[in-house]
């Protein structure tokens, strides 16, 4: 028999505290015959409590997309941090090697950016993301692609001798062998 | 262009500059042109030696591409080069605001064209501007040092510094050459 009840209090002071508790994930706690009741707990937090403040870092990141700039790279940068400190922690977050880092480079610059789907990046990141950053993972605010994603580039500009032509194609491609890294940031939530 | 014909400083440069030292602290010697286009604005600065251009920014992506072997044999021209795609996203792109531009490659016809030549010369402006702070040159210049000198101490080449040096009406010594 599981405590309802603290179960509902533990929420109610995560909200209160501005976390966005995941309800679904506190129901998932109890059996499923105990859900109906602590459901009924939760909704009554919700209606009584007075919505949260958010975090001042997810204040930044709202400011940002409003600006119609990637969010994750004003609270970087807000932060101090430099992109190669944050794929070095990140690397070692995912428990990943040394000689991964390339590739975690390659993909936290398109998460960074909103050019990675979120749908496809496993939840083991972005709590990796919020832990090297310094937030709660609640208060975490990513943007994926916009208009149907990285399709073939808009454009381009070079600083080129004249007659000179440019392969992107040959450029695009990520160094080394599909493998882990890729399942991190592609293989869907999970 | 100011009346004497001399290009002047880029105000943009300087606020990037600006906002990169209330991110990421004071710059002391050359200005970290690579820290600028990643750190501050989510670049991916890449070198290959498979591109026949000197530099190439694909906006969407938010990639700049240096000619490996130009870097390798100056790092004064990479540099520069890398400056001036950070000019095209800041001045053309507004660092990702303004959707997808039409597309520009800066072949001999678009360098002949006024759009394609306009733009170049915007980024060039621009990248000087960045990575030569017009009162630290003229500090520089008032401290006696000769372009060379100054060159060494702004990290970028000779030919940049007499441009800047020109431009700036430390001297009326045209240079002849590109930078």
């Amino acid at each position: 028999m599981s405590d309802i009840p603290a179960l509902a209090e533990e929420f109610r002071q995560a909200y209160a505290a501005g976390e966005h508790p995941d309800a679904a994930a506190f129901l998932a706690r109890v059996p499923e015959d105990q859900r109906d009741e602590l459901g009924r707990l939760i909704r009554a937090v919700l209606a009584d409590e007075p919505p949260p403040d958010p975090a001042p870092e997810t204040l930044l990141m709202v400011q940002a997309m409003r600006r119609g700039e990637p969010p994750l790279l004003e609270l970087r940068t807000a932060r101090g941090m430099t992109r190669d400190q944050v794929v070095s922690d990140l690397r070692e977050e995912l428990g990943l090697e040394p000689a991964d880092e390339q590739r975690v480079a390659v993909y936290y610059h398109e998460l960074e950016t909103g050019q990675l789907p979120l749908a496809g990046i496993r939840d083991r990141v972005f709590e990796a993301v919020a832990t090297v950053m310094g937030v709660a993972r609640s208060s975490l605010l990513l943007q994926g692609p916009q208009g149907g994603g990285a399709g073939a580039p808009q454009a381009v500009y070079a600083r080129a001798e004249p007659g000179t032509e440019v392969n992107l194609d040959a450029l695009a491609a990520l160094p080394g062998e599909p493998g882990a890294v890729d399942d991190l940031f592609t293989g869907g939530p999970g | 262009m100011n009346p004497h014909g001399r290009r002047e400083s880029d105000p943009r440069a300087q606020h990037l500059l600006a906002r990169f030292t209330l991110r990421f602290g004071k710059i002391t010697g050359p200005v970290p042109v690579d820290a600028v286009a990643r750190d501050l604005l989510g670049l991916f600065v890449m070198e290959s030696d498979d591109i026949q251009v000197s530099g190439l920014l694909v906006p969407d992506r938010r990639y700049v591409y240096l000619n490996a072997r130009e870097a390798r044999e100056s790092e004064g021209r990479r540099r520069f080069t890398l400056a001036h795609e950070i000019g095209h996203w800041v001045c053309q792109c507004d660092e990702g605001r303004a959707g997808s531009p039409e597309p520009i490659l800066c072949r001999e016809s678009d360098m002949a064209s006024r759009t394609g030549g306009a733009l170049e010369r915007e980024a060039n402006n621009f990248a000087a501007s960045l990575l030569m702070p017009e009162q630290g040159v003229r500090q520089a210049a008032a401290d006696g040092l000769d372009v060379e000198a100054a060159a060494e101490l702004f990290g970028v080449s000779d030919i940049a510094m007499e441009w800047r040096y020109f431009n700036l009406e430390i001297t009326d010594a045209r240079p002849g050459r590109e930078r």
